[in-house]
């Protein structure tokens, strides 16, 4: 009997205690139920009207729907939810003419100017919105209701808000675009949903997953190019959802008022396009990786989602968790299929990166305390909010704060910065970029190049400048500055580096310092060649990092002095890395040259002697890019490579570039060529976003030379927050 | 019965109860030599003990403490509100995880002896004790019967020196910081006259002599010291690295995260309840500044300790001292935000304790009989080896270094932000800035995990096959990824569980 006890043991004693459990659970069921204790405590408050707002069906935001017409309605109630009267004051859009929360065209019809009701009776209020006044596509806001309801600590005036939401899109793709965005960033993770279920079930085609791999780029890339062609790229701030198109919005984390706010607009749109291409070209880059090829690629789809996630967000925090997890996979994929030091160099990526993130983190907290009340989308009322848009609404200059006795809007300002910086990466913070390249695959040295390396800037334009114009201002001379030291920095560095790849890398060193002068001169010709050169740069140093690539994996060295006269044996290679390097140095005809030259005319009227200064920058560029061509392919073929292992296979000879790496490079190069004649297409989708950003932080002055965007409609763009127009309209109240 | 004592305090009976039967079943169970060890089923009882505390605690919080009439009964030896409940939960999710853990490793490790598990739950339920006691009795009473189970954990490995030695040394140290809290207890006891916390606190703030003031700063410091000892902060974090790494593994993981948990507790309550009157929380005259202290040396000292080991048990443990430093800058936080901080050292201890008994319960499931995993060297091409252990280990990893979306990036979250809501901008900075030399060592796992191969004839871990520790990450690992992604319910949890300071 006792034998069989172990057995009987565990089920009589499991059978107890879930009895003791059902028990105990009951006995709390019915106790909750028959708890007389909440509700007496609400009963004992004076009678007094409480305000509560919801849709007339369903809960939290209201949608409006379509009556034909571009005419949308929707109705919501006010319902008095207290024990007392409650008079409703007011029932307003948030939408005037310096507020460019809302589009045009929202009107609000409700029973007069001042409604009481009676405890439990409510009221309906019908909202419309007719979107044939406005160019936007989407409606984001708030309907405000006023009350003279009391908050449960006696203070009047109690307001509360509903969210209001409409889409315009129609046809069968509406669904698409008005979740475009969002798409475009969560599709690659399908790619690491999939690589795992491969490798849970043993699937071993690699082949095949590559090819599904470049499909899901490929959807990546076609949906970017939906977005191009559905972009409206005159839309700006006047036009209602403070400017930024195919936006999604929802709360995600309801006690920090965090919400997943996503959007684009002229600065973010071209970065979301180029990260789109490269990834594709990316996926065709890295073929030859054959190493745990599924976490590979799990990995690289894992970094392209964090990479569209940090481009789109507008919410702080969200942009802030995508800018980590873009961080992680970036670690892996330098530290596993990297070169021989490759884990020196994934750690100090990863270390450098986290150490600027981490202050990053901490400004935003500072955001987060310090701001102004606002709404949340759903209409619920925040103490905070962590959202660009209404962060960039507050006036942070003038709250007059301090950390540690400094002026908060500086410090705050330059710990940000740094963060960008050491992501451009800005002269002092550099010394991570050229490691990490060198160990880098290929592939993930063109997504570095192309894409990760104007996050920082994207950063400053996003946050920085939208939310700290003043302190912007005050800080554009040392941006300049360390734009200037950059470009010459890294010139001078690339001309005495013998590998290849850190060559180039160097000259990202270099090439990014313009963007940095562009910004820094504050014009909105140097806005726009900041972007342009992002952009450029992106395309041109894929295309480099691409080429190396392909001599590296036919011979295993980058060494520039081992080569000479490539020419005659790979004619073709020798065609695209000449017309690369041409490009790079800022051949006009090429589209680097747009951005080399827009920076300096952005950047003249402000600072000359920087301008000039930066300009010699241009001379060291074309001699170390011609010297290393002469290095590389002219001159005469060192014969004892045809001794050589590496060529063994190949006959003696350098095999010519293949086809698949053709297809990589080709369409970057095709776009260069078109860029450089033709540059229209990419500065229409820029320039508005530019003027929009300029309009923000600076002033118009007698040093801007263009005032890129004449609209009839100036009174609407009073709400410019530079603090000279304060001060004047003070001046006239003064006066008055 | 709504009214019942009994009702009041169910979480600590449910589990204590527990743990009689479970005893009683281990004396009366006679084995075949050839049957599975007592782990087998004891395991799943405990952890099933935990589960139903963990639940009553939850429905208690459901009912609301304040509808407990029954609880006024026990006050003021035991306090039953949110506080206590929060903590019960987390408690009990320790104790429960640390169960499952144990029963994979004792009888992989031919350590399967059934004391362990009764151990384990009275351990709980003096944490539990500890958690909500509020006087200073049955708070000593409590830490006593945690600790007494913990010093027989660590040293489970009858036959092992290191194991010996750590219990000794825990029990040792363990013993003196007692007898500081005892001395400190005693001398306010001997200003106020009165051994509940919020007597001794009342009294208090009603004004001392500038004599007895004195000796109320010797009792703070006293009293200070040995809560440093048990939440392991440095200077006084000697014992930790021998006692987590002699220890057998669940033993480490449920000191780590449970009987932390209960010392921070019992941290909070008592600063608040007794120290909370504006001169005590004055940063001329009062704690703040030792604490301040504390924490900052906890985590700077920790971290770059920690970076320095060669045992990944033992890094984990400087870890944990340096988990205990982010806490203590909550805790100077308490003075400006008492809601916002509490909530957020709450929250934090919630996210640590599932990450760090995840990470515990990876390194178990790293290793196996003969071939634990214990240096880094033991672990290099693991992700090539076993890509399915190192996975959920850099997860935990990733958690603790809080990286988003990951419980601890939200836990960090909420303490600097409290922080820095509290002006503590120096102390926020210092945080951030220690969460990166963190990130250095926790990385340095998964280099050895992913970017390394074992050199030849170098022994290597062979991950054990374990169904309980299995399902012990599997929780963990849904824990930590909910607490990423929605950690909204559970912080208004926290927020809601905060004690009023003043």
């Amino acid at each position: 009997m006792f034998k069989q006890l172990t057995n009987q043991t565990k089920r009589f004693w499991s059978a107890a205690l879930l009895a003791l459990l059902a028990t105990f659970l009951l006995a709390a069921g019915a106790f909750a139920a028959g708890v007389p204790g909440a509700e007496k405590a609400a009963a004992v408050a004076a009678p007094a009207g409480k305000l509560h707002v919801s849709p007339e069906k369903g809960a939290g935001r209201l949608e409006l729907r379509s009556v034909g017409e571009g005419v949308y309605k929707g109705n919501f109630v006010i319902t008095n939810q207290g024990t007392g009267p409650l008079k409703v004051v007011r029932v307003v859009a948030r939408t005037s003419a310096q507020d460019p929360r809302l589009p045009k065209g929202v009107s609000v019809r409700w029973a007069g100017k001042a409604v009481s009701l009676a405890p439990q009776q409510s009221q309906t209020v019908q909202v419309t919105w007719s979107s044939a006044a406005t160019r936007a596509q989407q409606l984001f806001g708030h309907v405000l209701v006023e009350s003279d309801a009391l908050a449960a600590d006696g203070t009047p005036g109690r307001a509360a808000a509903i969210g209001i939401h409409a889409e315009k899109f129609s046809g069968p793709l509406a669904w698409l675009w008005s979740h475009i965005l969002s798409i475009m960033v969560f599709l690659p993770l399908l790619g690491v949903v999939g690589m795992f279920v491969a490798h849970l079930m043993g699937y071993r085609d690699d082949k095949k997953l590559r090819l599904g791999v470049l499909g899901l780029m490929g959807a990546n890339l076609a949906l970017a190019a939906g977005l191009y062609l559905k972009f409206d790229s005159s839309f700006i701030k006047v036009h209602g959802n403070d400017g930024y198109q195919f936006m999604e919005r929802a709360v995600w984390v309801r006690s920090l008022n965090i919400e997943y706010f996503i959007g684009i607009d002229g600065i973010s749109v071209s970065m979301v396009l180029l990260t789109a291409l490269i990834s594709f070209v990316g996926v065709l880059c890295s073929w030859s990786i054959n190493k745990q090829m599924k976490g590979y690629f799990a990995m690289y789809c894992l970094l392209v989602t964090g990479m569209m996630g940090t481009f789109v967000a507008l919410d702080l925090l969200l942009f802030f968790v995508f800018w980590e997890v873009m961080l992680l996979p970036m670690y892996f994929l330098i530290g596993i299929w990297g070169g021989p030091r490759r884990q020196y160099a994934a750690i100090k990526f990863f270390i450098y990166t986290l150490s600027g993130s981490v202050f990053m983190l901490l400004c935003f907290i500072f955001f987060y305390l310090n701001g102004d009340p606002t709404y949340l989308v759903d209409g619920q009322a925040a103490a905070h909010s962590l959202a660009i848009p209404e962060l960039s609404r507050m006036a942070w200059a003038t709250k007059g704060l301090t950390i540690l006795g400094i002026s908060a809007v500086k410090l705050v300002w330059v710990w940000l910065f740094i963060g960008f910086a050491i992501k451009i990466p800005m002269f002092p913070f550099h010394t991570w970029l050229p490691d990490a390249h060198v160990e880098a695959p290929t592939a993930i040295s063109v997504i570095l190049a192309g894409v990760l390396l104007k996050m920082g800037t994207y950063g400053i334009m996003r946050i920085n400048m939208t939310i700290l114009p003043e302190a912007t201002q005050w800080a554009a001379p040392a941006m300049a500055v360390f734009g200037t030291i950059g470009i010459l920095y890294g010139a001078f560095c690339a001309m005495a580096q013998k590998d290849l790849k850190k060559l180039v890398a160097y000259s990202s060193v270099s090439h990014m310092g313009f963007t940095l002068l562009a910004l820094g001169s504050l014009t909105p010709m140097g806005i726009e060649a900041c972007i342009v050169q992002m952009f450029n740069h992106g395309l041109i140093t894929s295309m480099l990092f691409t080429l190396v690539g392909v001599v590296y994996d036919r011979v295993h060295t980058r060494d520039l002095d081992k080569f000479g006269g490539l020419a005659s044996e790979m004619p073709l290679y020798t065609s695209f890395m000449g017309f690369a390097f041409m490009a790079s140095l800022g051949l006009p005809g090429l589209s680097g040259f747009w951005g080399e030259a827009m920076t300096f005319i952005g950047a003249f009227p402000r600072y000359r002697v920087l301008t000039i200064i930066a300009a010699t920058g241009v001379i060291v560029t074309a001699a170390y890019h011609l010297w290393a061509l002469q290095r590389m392919f002219l001159g005469k073929f060192r014969e004892e490579w045809r001794k050589s292992d590496y060529l063994k296979d190949f006959g003696g000879k350098f095999p010519e570039i293949n086809k698949r790496e053709l297809a990589s490079v080709a369409p970057l190069a095709v776009l260069v060529l078109v860029l450089g004649f033709y540059p229209r297409p990419l500065l229409n989708l820029i320039d508005a976003g530019a003027a929009e950003l300029h309009r923000m932080i600076d002033k118009p002055g007698p040093t801007q030379i263009a005032q890129l965007d004449e609209r009839p409609a100036l009174p609407e763009l009073a709400q410019n927050k530079s603090a000279d127009q304060t001060k004047a309209r003070a001046k006239q109240e003064t006066a008055r | 019965m709504s009214d019942s004592v009994f009702f009041a305090i169910a979480p600590l009976l449910v589990v204590s109860l527990g743990g009689l039967l479970l005893m009683m079943t281990e004396v009366f169970a006679t084995r075949r030599a050839d049957a599975d060890g007592p782990s087998s089923d004891l395991a799943m009882g405990t952890f099933i003990t935990m589960l139903a505390g963990a639940i009553t605690a939850f429905a208690l919080w459901l009912v609301g403490p304040d509808n407990l009439a029954g609880a006024k009964a026990v006050a003021p030896y035991l306090l039953v509100d949110r506080f206590t409940l929060f903590f019960d939960m987390v408690l009990c999710l320790g104790g429960g995880i640390a169960a499952l853990l144990a029963g994979g490793y004792l009888p992989e490790h031919k350590l399967d002896r059934g004391e362990f598990y009764p151990l384990l739950i009275f351990s709980t339920a003096g944490a539990m004790v500890l958690a909500s006691a509020g006087d200073l009795l049955s708070l000593f009473i409590g830490l006593e019967t945690m600790s007494l189970g913990v010093y027989a954990m660590v040293g489970f490995r009858r036959g092992s020196m290191r194991s010996t030695e750590a219990a000794i040394k825990y029990f040792l140290l363990g013993s003196f910081a007692a007898a500081l809290l005892m001395y400190g207890g005693a001398l306010l006891y001997g200003v106020t006259g009165k051994t509940a916390l919020a007597g001794i606190g009342a009294a208090i703030r009603a004004g001392v002599s500038s004599t007895d003031w004195g000796i109320l700063l010797l009792s703070m410091v006293l009293i200070l010291a040995g809560l440093a000892f048990k939440v392991s902060a440095v200077p006084f974090h000697m014992w930790t690295p021998d006692a987590y790494e002699g220890a057998p593994t669940p033993a480490t993981s449920f000191m780590a995260v449970a009987v932390k948990s209960a010392a921070f507790a019992m941290m909070l309550r008592v600063l608040i309840s007794v120290f909370g009157d504006p001169l005590s929380t004055s940063w001329g005259t009062g704690w703040p500044p030792v604490v301040a202290l504390l924490a900052v040396l906890t985590m700077t000292v920790a971290n770059l300790v920690a970076g320095r080991q060669s045992s990944v048990k033992r890094m984990l443990a400087y870890s944990s001292v340096a988990h205990a430093g982010y806490v203590l800058v909550g805790v100077v936080a308490l003075v400006e935000e008492p809601g916002t901080a509490q909530g957020s050292i709450m929250f934090y201890l919630l996210s640590y304790t599932v990450s760090t008994a995840g990470a515990f319960g990876a390194l178990i499931l790293c290793g196996s009989r003969g071939k634990e995993a214990v240096s880094y060297e033991d672990l290099a091409g693991l992700g090539k080896r076993h890509p399915a252990v190192a996975l959920i280990f850099s997860f935990f990893l990733l958690s603790l270094a809080g990286m988003p979306p990951t419980a601890g990036f939200f836990g960090k979250l909420y303490i600097v932000s409290s922080s820095i809501g509290a002006g503590l901008h120096t102390l926020a900075v210092l945080l951030v800035l220690n969460s990166v030399l963190a990130a250095y060592y926790y990385l340095r796992v998964m280099e050895y995990m992913y970017m390394r191969e074992p050199a030849a004839g170098a022994p290597i871990a062979v991950p054990m096959r374990s169904g309980y520790v299995r399902a012990a990450l599997a929780i963990c690992a849904v824990a930590v990824l909910v607490l990423g992604l929605w950690p909204t319910s559970s912080l208004s949890m926290a927020i809601d569980a905060a004690l009023a300071l003043r």
